[in-house]
């Protein structure tokens, strides 16, 4: 392995060496060619809460670093990436967090003054970790007092993050992901106890989504709200918007976006969030959309090999990621090859 | 809601016990750790061994530490880039956890393992079953490198604990567990010294496991010197509330 790639270095530099030097006769240049150093790749940051952490996300966890959207997009423009996210996070938590100086070896305090680019997922723990069921429930009924309250905590807290980090890092480019919407009928977000009362009062299955829809515009508001009064301040990584076209189209993929406890992305979920950052990368322009589509498909090529052998990693799957034209379509390729299989990780 | 907390607090524990050592293997296999060999960094000029003593295990405010025999409880770095973990549980170690768990009012027998099987072990671990905890178990070496020391399926507390799972996805009532039991893993890890932008201070970064290129793994250890001039070795996962430390002797 070591000898192939020492090899295929060789080869590489070999081969950009010849190019140069080629180049340098051809405009007469030789005597002046100096060596341009590569420049270091750009530092990613990300953020927030356990979807950006990506521990309960990724299956099985040993893919974490081919799953997770933080590693996806690390990888695929070969940014030096770190993740910071802490699950359970709220807003308030993860204010005090990024403030504190660095203290261990993570240097957080270091990273988030350095970053080049930072991604965030926050917000929806302010309404997970604080009676959601009963939350919902309330909401359904046309009591808002309790999801008022949460947001206007929760949009103090955004506004001081978001503040802070632009006092830190004013140079950074910053993505903030919208909260997607969870709750379906057989949802497990929420209790069957929360889902019979809202059948109780006469609400259907569509009905039941479009009160989670509701909420989330209210919570996902603070963000839109944010960037409205900072024009530029950061990109939106619309996730709910992307989950819920998904959910639309196809109900069964839509679902198959969330992990098996309902709150968190699943691999696909991840796949589709880091699609989203990568397009939001390539129109800020700071990413190569050929050099990312390329490192894509070869990590899902190797995921293919690696976890279905004999199942899924098959000439014409692979054949489909090679041919697609875009990350969207290397997700669609490897997750519909994928579906059904289970994964053999283990010798 | 007592019953709900109760559940939660059992459940927290299980994943404070079994998740932090995971996280510490996630991503290591071969083709990332040979990418990871790019990355620059240097190893312990001798094998250093940091004990981890009872107090110096913080778990959410649990005295999680009280399970584990100090003198068999420890990091260790070796001047070849290969490191273990080792965390063996005292002889009384159940009847420390009943008493530990009857503080937080909860109760073991009280778990719904199946449920916590189905929602975050197979996804975890696919493949996963408490049906055959030996292949589980397997599963859990061959994929995370972590071995489980000291359970011998022969002994009649061990089988009665399969037994109950296989049959009732819940552990028995008593747990009769044999001595020497314990956690262990094997891994590699390199060592880089990485100042702060902001005050200056130089942090000595103990990278575990394997990353992809460019990445970082999960944990990333601290090594430090105590006000004794002792070196010590500080493991801390933020969503979990632990800090870990070991102490050169």
């Amino acid at each position: 392995m070591r000898f192939r790639r020492t090899i295929a270095i060789l080869l590489t530099v070999a081969f950009a060496a010849v190019t140069a030097v080629s180049v340098a006769v051809l405009l007469g240049e030789e005597k002046d060619t100096v060596p341009v150093p590569e420049p270091e790749p750009m530092l990613i940051t990300f953020w927030g809460d356990s979807i950006a952490e990506g521990v309960l996300g990724p299956s099985p966890l040993k893919e974490r670093d081919s799953y997770a959207y933080f590693a996806v997009v690390g990888r695929d423009n070969g940014y030096i990436y770190r993740n910071r996210s802490v699950s359970g996070h709220q807003t308030s938590h993860m204010l005090e967090y990024i403030k504190r100086p660095d203290e261990n070896a993570y240097m957080n305090d270091t990273l988030l003054r350095t970053s080049d680019i930072i991604h965030i997922s926050i917000l929806g723990n302010d309404l997970l970790q604080n009676s959601l069921g009963s939350m919902v429930v309330n909401y359904a009924k046309g009591n808002t007092a309790s999801l008022d309250s949460n947001v206007a905590r929760a949009r103090a807290n955004f506004t001081r993050i978001m503040d802070y980090i632009e006092e830190v890092n004013p140079d950074a480019f910053v993505m903030i992901n919208t909260v997607y919407n969870p709750m379906f009928e057989g949802s497990v977000i929420l209790p069957s106890s929360c889902i019979d009362e809202m059948h109780a009062i006469g609400m259907n299955e569509e009905e039941i989504r479009a009160t989670g829809t509701a909420m989330l515009a209210e919570l996902n508001g603070i963000i839109f709200d944010y960037l409205e009064e900072h024009e530029n301040a950061y990109v939106v990584i619309d996730a709910e918007k992307e989950f819920d076209r998904i959910f639309r189209e196809d109900e069964e993929r839509g679902k198959g976006l969330l992990y098996n406890d309902g709150v968190h992305p699943s691999n696909e979920g991840h796949a589709v969030i880091a699609d989203l950052i990568q397009r939001a990368l390539e129109k800020a322009g700071l990413a190569d959309e050929a050099k990312a589509l390329a490192n894509y498909k070869k990590l899902r090529t190797e995921q293919l090999a690696r976890l279905y052998a004999g199942t899924a990693d098959t000439a014409v799957n692979r054949a489909r990621i090679a041919d697609a034209a875009s990350v969207e379509e290397v997700t669609d390729a490897y997750f519909r090859a994928t579906d059904g299989y289970t994964p053999v990780y283990y010798d | 809601m007592k019953k709900a907390r109760r559940t939660v607090t059992v459940i927290l524990l299980a994943l404070v016990l079994v998740l932090p050592l995971s996280y510490l293997t996630a991503c290591d296999n071969g083709e990332n750790e040979d990418e990871a060999e790019t990355v620059d960094g240097y190893y312990t000029e001798n094998t250093v061994r940091y004990y981890i003593k009872a107090n110096d295990i913080h778990v959410m405010e649990l005295p999680i530490g009280l399970l584990f025999e100090p003198s068999q409880t420890y990091f260790e770095l070796r001047p070849d880039g290969t490191m273990e973990i080792r965390a063996i549980f005292k002889k009384n170690f159940p009847a420390v956890l009943k008493s530990i768990l009857q503080t937080a009012d909860a109760d073991l027998s009280e778990l719904d393992v199946q449920g916590i099987v189905d929602t975050y072990v197979l996804e975890l671990m696919p493949a996963f079953t408490l049906k055959d905890i030996p292949f589980s178990l397997g599963l859990l070496e061959a994929t995370l490198g972590l071995r489980i020391e000291g359970l011998d399926f022969e002994y009649k507390g061990v089988k009665e604990l399969c037994d109950s799972l296989a049959e009732t996805s819940r552990l028995p009532s008593v747990l009769d567990l044999p001595e020497g039991l314990g956690v262990v893993y094997e891994g590699k890890y390199r060592i880089k010294d990485l100042t702060s932008e902001v005050t200056g201070k130089t942090f000595r970064a103990v990278y575990t496991g394997g990353s992809a290129a460019n990445g970082e793994p999960y944990m990333v250890l601290t090594m430090a010197e105590n006000d004794e001039g002792k070196e010590t070795l500080s493991l801390h996962i933020e969503f979990l509330n632990i800090t870990v430390t070991g102490t050169t002797l």
